[in-house]
């Protein structure tokens, strides 16, 4: 199947697991879910014929099956509770350098897994806000709200996993 | 938009670019006048494409061969009544694969003769079960050359990963009842199975039979002069079944499992509880 360009499930597969590492943060579990994802896709009777219903229906199987066994029966723990943003994003400043795979992935595990699934979803699935909100079945603004308060949460944690920097950093590029 | 600074929201869409038309031409005119909005698009621009590329990780080679044998994509979506045929195709293909698998596990010839070495074996696989992650030998040689040197001959040891069953154990045996060598396989979910290669006796058949008293997840089977057994403790029973049939079939083709196989295992053990300690 690999080069014959017939199968459906098998150009997802990277982003699958990928998106599956990011939600769990553990290969092997990644491995798991992306594996028990594909054979219930194999095996389901009636697979969305519109690719872009497709790929979302591949996801949201992948994603149950990580909150089932990620939350160990806990529905919630990917929910949000949506709360305006409170503390101002401009007073956290993380130097561009810092952000690198290392600290980016030492970031991703330290947050919530509500965080990581709503950054996981749009910038490792690749789901516009509009796709990740029918999805989640939730409005587009949620979308907006929940990601841009993670991706400060990312931030954040990126910030303390930072404290002391090797080489001295100029902190006003455009002075 | 252009009439108030844009929010920390407002610059994730338009980094994201999930702004409409004039809403980003507003963000942008703000961010050519403010350096410090230029500074956070700039790095939600770079810590969104690192996480991009975080989840560019390389595909596992356990997942390569999942896919392979799956319908091509024109017949689970364009024809309905080809899609309902390769879906039926592929069902059967699986229910018949459980049917051997529970055919070759019959009580029939369960009286035949025993190998002398199966207590042995019980115990090998009884340590194996207890040892703690590191506490037993991980394995420090490729399973077929300790085969090739302790048995004389190449015994299959094959890969079971489609049931996320990893060799994590390999030692070669040395005892009273010959050479051989023991293949202990760790799963994620708790289950430890082993797989045990001693000469064969003689009227040890080669459908796999219980082991006298052993337990309904010990079995042993002959091909040529090698017996094999395979234990495992806990296992739900269906999914032991289908390891089982995987294993007996490499060893009495002595080729690797096949990707019909892999698929086999994998769904067997998406339908399987986990094992029991």
């Amino acid at each position: 199947m690999a080069g014959d360009g017939n199968n459906r499930l098998e150009p997802y597969m990277g982003r699958l697991f990928g998106f599956a590492l990011s939600l769990t943060g553990n290969r092997d579990l990644a491995l798991e879910l992306v594996q028990d994802c594909s054979v219930k896709a194999l095996a389901a009777r009636q697979a969305p014929v519109d690719q872009a219903a497709f790929r979302a229906w591949l996801f949201r199987i992948l994603r149950n099956a990580a909150i089932d066994r990620l939350s160990n029966g806990n529905p919630t723990l990917l929910c949000l509770d949506d709360e305006p943003e409170t503390a101002d994003p401009a007073s956290l400043r993380v130097e561009e350098s810092l952000i690198n795979q290392l600290t980016v992935r030492a970031g991703m595990t330290s947050l919530s897994p509500a965080h990581r699934d709503i950054i996981a979803l749009v910038d490792i699935a690749g789901f516009s806000y509009s796709e990740a909100a029918a999805l989640l079945e939730v409005p587009v603004g949620t979308v907006m709200s929940r990601l841009s308060r993670a991706r400060r949460a990312l931030l954040a944690a990126i910030s303390e996993h930072n404290v002391h920097s090797l080489v001295p950093h100029r902190t006003a590029r455009r002075a | 938009m252009s009439e108030k600074k844009p929010n920390w929201c407002d610059l994730n869409a338009y980094a994201d670019g999930e702004l409409l038309p004039t809403e980003a031409a507003g963000v942008a005119r703000a961010v050519a006048e403010d350096p410090a909005l230029a500074d956070q698009v700039a790095t939600l621009a770079r810590l969104k494409a690192t996480v991009r590329e975080q989840g560019q990780a390389p595909l596992p080679s356990e997942l390569a061969g999942l896919c392979r044998t799956a319908p091509p994509a024109e017949d689970r979506t364009a024809k309905p009544f080809r899609r309902t045929w390769a879906w039926l195709g592929a069902t059967a293909a699986t229910a018949a694969f459980v049917v051997l698998a529970a055919a070759l596990l019959t009580p029939a010839d369960r009286e035949t003769a025993q190998p002398a070495w199966h207590d042995f074996a019980v115990q090998l696989h009884q340590a194996w079960a207890r040892a703690e992650p590191g506490e037993a030998a991980e394995p420090t040689a490729d399973a077929l050359l300790v085969s090739l040197s302790h048995l004389g001959r190449a015994a299959q040891v094959p890969d079971l990963s489609g049931a996320r069953l990893t060799v994590g154990y390999v030692q070669p045996l040395a005892s009273e009842h010959g050479q051989g060598l023991h293949v202990g396989y760790r799963g994620t979910r708790g289950c430890r199975v082993s797989l045990i290669v001693l000469p064969a006796v003689a009227a040890l058949p080669q459908k796999p039979v219980m082991l006298a008293g052993a337990g309904r997840q010990h079995y042993v089977w002959r091909v040529g002069g090698l017996g094999y057994a395979l234990l495992a403790s806990g296992m739900d029973p269906k999914h032991y079944q289908v390891v089982l049939h995987s294993v007996h079939e490499a060893s009495l083709k002595q080729a690797p499992v096949g990707p019909e196989t892999r698929v086999a295992l994998a769904e067997s053990r998406a339908r399987s509880r986990p094992c029991a300690a």
